[in-house]
């Protein structure tokens, strides 16, 4: 889901490898916040037909709300697992690796389930020469608002519930000291206030 | 561009929009300002333009709002223990209840927690919602959810604030989404619009060099996270205080239990360490090259802190991720940060700034790092750190 420039990631994703894909693009869709957009990603997968697994990253650079990834899994009611480090398929279950602050959970899903990643889960693949000419073959589909079945009550700027009402740099917090001087006499200044307070 | 208008007898082409839109989506043309396609409608242009020449138009959807009441904090709870973000937001929960006159209420969900939640009232609650069954024991992400669209259904609060831990950044949109409700991650401000009631969130946006208020203004509860370690740490009252416990029983479907956790395994030691190390220190883009976090890890060990590290170097594959303070690594709140060679970009600063004493080593005298350091070091980190290591070096063996 994205503007029209975003066909750049598609064909990328085709030269990698995947067979198909599809962009859901239209005017209507901007604004969107993480229940706007889940909802809109969510009626695409329905749209695009059955399906055993859905992959996201753990978070948009962005935002940083990683709240897409489970909101399409409520809107698609399926099982998640979030910041998953490692994904093997064992039979017809899903053994994933769950990272936590200080500790990782191993998890069973059954199939279809909904799984974000992290960063760990590998090292992305170059597209191959042979990828990246088979992907100037594929065609990517466009999907616009009425190609979906959408309620339009939940999309773009009227489906978000939350708004942003003011964006702003912040007030830096008064300078404090600036140790100025010989470079030996500076880090002399910096162990004396150190210390003084207690701190080395 | 469908939801926003430029005002065209308004607009006098004065441009002072165009440098405010964080994604470069207007343009001047003919003297009037035009919205291009990729417009984000964050707004930013609204309040920049001096004429009222710009308008977004939001359907307002009405949700009778009055009908909820209160605040509500997730007390998160692992392995039986009540997790230290709970009293935070606690602290924070009970500045806005007080603001809104109304009750302040946390909601433990567990197994055997009676003792556990007795604790939470001695931080000045007015009600835990005790919810216990063998199924809550552990966390997992639908029986939570049942569990708690329940209670807020029978409830109705108006705002709910949960932890941005790797549980709540799980449950909260969950919650959210079923509920079809606002939700706002890892808020670092929050305050109350009295008149309107509605919660007022702020939080790093567009990567994180700009702040963004946030409400959701129509639909009820309000929900938002916040990191651990950025709200204040409250006391503990020195006896209970009027609060009462009340015990739930919740009700499940058999589709909750899908997900089944196969093994706990607590390891990565290292990340527990920065968020409880004393002293951290930390090296960024500055630094030059990989080898160079020697330097780093030799100060670090010297003053028995730990090593953290800026956005830029975990992603350059300096230092694995989980020494990454700053909006997408740690929150980390040490008695000393010492910043080498990172800028500090608001993304770095919202994961460190609340650190008692910042020292920060940049040859750049710009470096936004500067702006919130306690004291300041305008010097080659390369000649600066080896002298500063040697000087500590020296001191200490006086002394041994």
């Amino acid at each position: 889901m994205g503007p029209p420039q975003a066909k750049k990631s598609l064909e990328r994703a085709l030269a990698m490898g995947a067979d198909e894909a599809v962009l859901l693009s239209d005017v209507s869709f901007a604004g969107s916040d993480t229940l706007a957009t889940s909802y809109t990603l969510s009626m695409g997968i329905r749209r695009m037909g059955k399906f055993d697994l859905i992959l996201l990253g753990k978070q948009a650079i962005d935002g940083d709300t990683a709240q897409v990834g489970p909101g399409v899994a409520e809107w698609l009611n399926l099982p998640q697992v979030t910041y998953a480090r490692k994904i093997e398929i064992n039979g017809n279950k899903i053994i994933s690796e769950r990272s936590l602050e200080d500790s990782f959970e191993v998890m069973e899903t059954s199939f279809p389930a909904l799984v974000t990643v992290t960063k760990e889960i590998n090292e992305p693949r170059y597209p191959s020469l042979r990828g990246l000419l088979e992907a100037k073959k594929k065609r990517i589909t466009v999907w616009t608002s009425d190609d979906l079945t959408l309620d339009k009550r939940r999309i773009g700027l009227d489906g978000s519930p939350t708004q942003v009402i003011r964006i702003f740099t912040p007030q830096p917090p008064g300078r404090g000291e600036i140790l100025s001087g010989e470079i030996s006499e500076i880090a002399d200044r910096l162990i004396e206030r150190l210390e003084k307070r207690k701190i080395i | 561009m469908k939801g926003i208008k430029v005002i065209e007898e308004k607009c006098t082409g004065c441009k002072k929009c165009v440098p405010i839109c964080p994604f470069s989506a207007i343009e001047i043309e003919n003297k009037k300002a035009k919205i291009l396609s990729h417009c984000n409608l964050c707004g930013a242009c609204v309040d920049a333009c001096p004429y009222e020449a710009i308008l977004i138009e939001k359907r307002e959807v009405e949700v009778d709002t009055s009908s909820y009441r209160g605040v509500w904090v997730f007390a998160e709870q692992r392995e039986g223990k009540i997790m230290p973000v709970t009293y935070e937001l606690l602290e924070a929960g009970r500045r806005l209840a007080d603001i809104l006159g109304e009750e302040l209420s946390a909601f433990l969900l567990g197994n055997n927690m009676e003792k556990e939640a007795d604790k939470l009232l001695y931080y000045n609650v007015d009600r835990v919602y005790l919810v216990e069954d063998q199924m809550l024991e552990v966390y997992r992400t639908l029986p939570y959810t049942q569990a708690i669209v329940d209670l807020v259904k029978k409830n109705f609060p108006e705002i709910i604030l949960m932890g941005a831990t790797s549980i709540g950044r799980d449950l909260a949109p969950r919650v959210a989404t079923r509920l079809k409700t606002g939700l706002t991650a890892d808020c670092t401000g929050l305050d109350i619009d009295k008149k309107e009631r509605n919660l007022i969130q702020t939080r790093p946006a567009f990567g994180g060099n700009i702040m963004a208020t946030i409400v959701s203004a129509h639909s009820r509860p309000q929900i938002a996270t916040v990191r651990p370690k950025v709200m204040k740490k409250p006391k503990s009252l020195n006896r209970k205080g009027k609060g009462r416990v009340i015990k739930i029983k919740p009700c499940f479907t058999q589709k909750d239990k899908i997900l089944k956790i196969i093994k706990f395994i607590k390891e990565e030691r290292e990340v527990k360490d920065l968020q409880e190390a004393e002293i951290i220190v930390s090296g960024g883009r500055g630094l030059g090259k990989a080898e160079k976090f020697s330097l780093i890890r030799e100060l670090a060990d010297l003053l028995g802190g730990a090593v953290g590290a800026s956005r830029a170097v975990v992603d350059a594959g300096w230092i694995p991720s989980y020494h990454q303070v700053g909006q997408t690594g740690k929150t980390v709140q040490p008695k000393l940060y010492i910043a080498c060679g990172i800028s500090g970009a608001i993304q770095h600063q919202v994961g460190m700034r609340t650190s008692e004493v910042i020292v920060a080593i940049n040859k750049d005298p710009n470096a936004p790092i500067f702006s919130i350091a306690t004291y300041g070091i305008v010097e080659d980190l390369h000649k600066f750190l080896p002298l500063l290591i040697k000087k500590i070096r020296g001191k200490k063996d006086v002394f041994s």
